[in-house]
């Protein structure tokens, strides 16, 4: 018998094709559980039917939240949010678009500065692209720059602003975003109020968590990011075979390969932290509204 | 310490997962317990209900007045008289106007407990349809100016990149300069053109999903009698109006997003239909199926919002609520 500490363990090899294998499963009895599969179709059903008027990009920020708030909620089961109603899509809508401010804030500094290196980045480019689509390739004949040339000329520009937006975006990616992931599985367990997510407390009490969780919070980061580009090749792929289905098929390939399997990786992390007693989870969130037996 | 301990390799792991194993201060064995874990199922039996169940529910539900033996004759009255103005004011576009102001007294009926959801059709109502309609095309407009005025200052960076192109295509054609189409594009179209889409596309976004609610509830507000026609253009009961949204945004959020998707959707499949038949469908069969998949669905489920809102006190209507805010009605109509 081998005796693993949650708190403490490390992300072994071992750990992480747990949780691989856990994520699998957890895709399967979506599928598969027929309760499940219920409200996995209801899910693709209003992020197709929202999709026409772009409410979709809040809806799933709002339904990827209550994935992990139903995950905690039923105390690690795997279940998908309710969704019999459009009261409760409304309710997936008001938190994305709260979860989208949220995040907006976060990025800000992050567009500036991304801004300023892509506008630096922006004449090596063009001359690049000049270089290798007209001169080079369509018209040889008329080549008045040579590849050598061209390097020395932009190497400098490249490297300086190409490794420091890098180096930016590693930062924040290792940082703020995995931070803002916990504060957002923190607001999903009723701990935080909205305006955590301003508060220079609780931003700092999630880097606290992140430090104790970094290996499993960039875990789950990484395949958060391996799986948003699974899924976009794979919708891109089916949409151009079956272009006229394109708002049918992209909306369904998107949920159940990236936003799904994804968000349950959290939603682990977000159960690692609750056993640990690190995050205490209420049924009530702060700011939700009471809901009328009308809407109910 | 008490810790909380995973356990793999026991006899029992293939069968039923991972177990919580308590140890106490000494590290001793305390207590093992069986965590939920992916292997459970969620609670909710096969009878729960699906959203394709939902919606084809309140389809039902929201069509059935339509052809309900009691109002079969407004809802005749209504169609022919709106196919009539869209003929008879070929260009103005009347209809449009009438059409609102119907949805309008739909959305005062429901929200009321009327009765009868489907609005009378007499010349008096009519004209009542036409006066609603044009207030509210007024107050819509009033509404959508921060966005026009957005859309000309935009609109007017977009013709000076157009006037650039054509200066351009000039200077190629007849001057016959040697300057390169691809520099051109991405030194003075892609960059400009790139964060003017990304600022109007913010700014859109903030406008649909944070101003239009807003005056979507005012739009219910003046329905039911809460508010008059003055109400949409004051300060005070826009603030008090944003107040309403905030607290119930979900509720609000429900109707609007799927009201939204149906519009931009019809959109999109009527308007080519219009443009292929060089506007004959607008003034011939397009009226009807506007009023039967436009204004009738959007002004019922307004008036179930309505109706959500009075009944949680937000709105407090001036009209007469029958029946009484009870669940049978609700059941009935929500």
């Amino acid at each position: 018998m081998r005796i693993e500490s949650i708190s403490e363990v490390s992300a072994s090899p071992g750990f992480i094709a747990r949780d691989i294998l856990k994520i699998v499963q957890f895709w399967g009895k979506a599928v598969g559980n027929s309760a499940n599969r219920k409200r996995l179709l209801s899910s693709i059903l209003a992020y197709i039917l929202l999709t026409p008027s772009a409410v979709s990009s809040f809806f799933i920020r709002g339904w990827r939240f209550a994935l992990v708030r139903e995950v905690l909620l039923t105390d690690g089961r795997a279940s998908l949010p309710r969704l019999n109603d459009i009261w409760k899509i409304g309710e997936a809508v008001k938190q994305g678009v709260k979860l989208i401010g949220a995040k907006f804030m976060y990025d800000v500094p992050k567009f500036l500065i991304l801004f300023v290196f892509a506008y630096d980045l922006i004449d090596a480019i063009i001359d690049w692209f000049y270089f290798l689509f007209f001169q080079w390739w369509m018209e040889p004949a008329a080549e008045v720059q040579t590849a050598s040339g061209m390097v020395d000329a932009t190497v400098t520009n490249f490297s300086l602003s190409f490794s420091s937006a890098i180096l930016l975006y590693i930062v924040y990616s290792c940082f703020l975003t995995p931070a803002f992931k916990i504060s957002e599985i923190k607001y999903a367990a009723g701990q935080m109020k909205y305006k955590g997510f301003f508060d220079p407390k609780e931003l700092k009490s999630s880097f606290r968590l992140y430090r104790k969780y970094s290996a499993q919070t960039l875990e789950m980061y990484v395949y958060d990011n391996i799986l948003m580009v699974v899924s976009i090749v794979i919708g891109l792929f089916f949409s151009l075979i079956f272009p006229p289905f394109i708002l049918l098929i992209y909306p369904t390939v998107k949920l159940m390969l990236n936003h799904m399997p994804k968000y349950y990786g959290y939603a682990l992390l977000a159960q690692r932290m609750q056993e640990n007693g690190d995050i205490v989870v209420r049924e009530q969130l702060a700011d939700q509204e009471a809901i009328s037996p009308l809407a109910a | 310490m008490t810790g909380n301990y995973i356990v793999t390799g026991s006899e029992k792991e293939s069968e039923e997962g991972d177990v919580n194993l308590y140890l106490d201060d000494n590290d001793r064995f305390e207590k093992i317990t069986q965590p939920a874990a992916v292997h459970d199922y969620p609670e909710a039996s096969i009878k729960e209900p699906s959203l394709w169940q939902y919606f084809a529910d309140r389809i039902r539900r929201v069509s059935e007045p339509l052809w309900h033996k009691k109002s079969r004759g407004d809802v005749l009255g209504m169609l022919a008289v709106s196919w009539f103005v869209s003929v008879l004011t070929w260009l103005a576009n009347f209809d449009a106007i009438l059409g609102r102001g119907w949805r309008l007294e739909v959305v005062k009926k429901l929200s009321l407990g009327d009765d009868k959801v489907v609005p009378d059709f007499s010349l008096s109502s009519i004209l009542g349809y036409f006066a609603n309609g044009i207030i509210l095309l007024f107050a819509r407009t009033f509404y959508f100016i921060p966005m026009i005025l957005f859309a000309l200052l935009s609109g007017y960076k977009f013709v000076k990149i157009a006037w650039k192109l054509a200066v351009f295509i000039y200077d190629k054609a007849v001057v016959g300069t040697d300057a390169s189409w691809s520099e051109f594009f991405f030194y003075k179209v892609l960059p400009q053109a790139t964060a003017e889409l990304l600022v109007q596309f913010l700014f859109v976004t903030l406008y649909t999903m944070l101003v239009w609610p807003v005056y979507r509830i005012l739009m219910i507000q003046y329905a039911v009698g809460e508010i008059k026609w003055t109400g949409f253009f004051s300060i005070n009961q826009f603030k008090r109006s944003a107040g309403i949204f905030r607290r119930n945004a979900s509720s609000v959020y429900a109707v609007y997003a799927f009201m939204l998707s149906l519009q931009i959707a019809l959109y999109f499949i009527l308007k080519p239909i219009d443009w292929v038949s060089f506007g004959f469908a607008d003034r011939t069969f397009l009226p009807i199926v506007y009023v039967i998949f436009w204004y009738w669905p959007i002004g019922y489920a307004y008036g179930v919002l309505g109706r959500t809102l009075i009944q949680r006190g937000e709105i407090r209507p001036t009209g007469r609520i029958t029946p009484d805010l009870n669940e049978e009605y609700n059941e009935e109509y929500v």
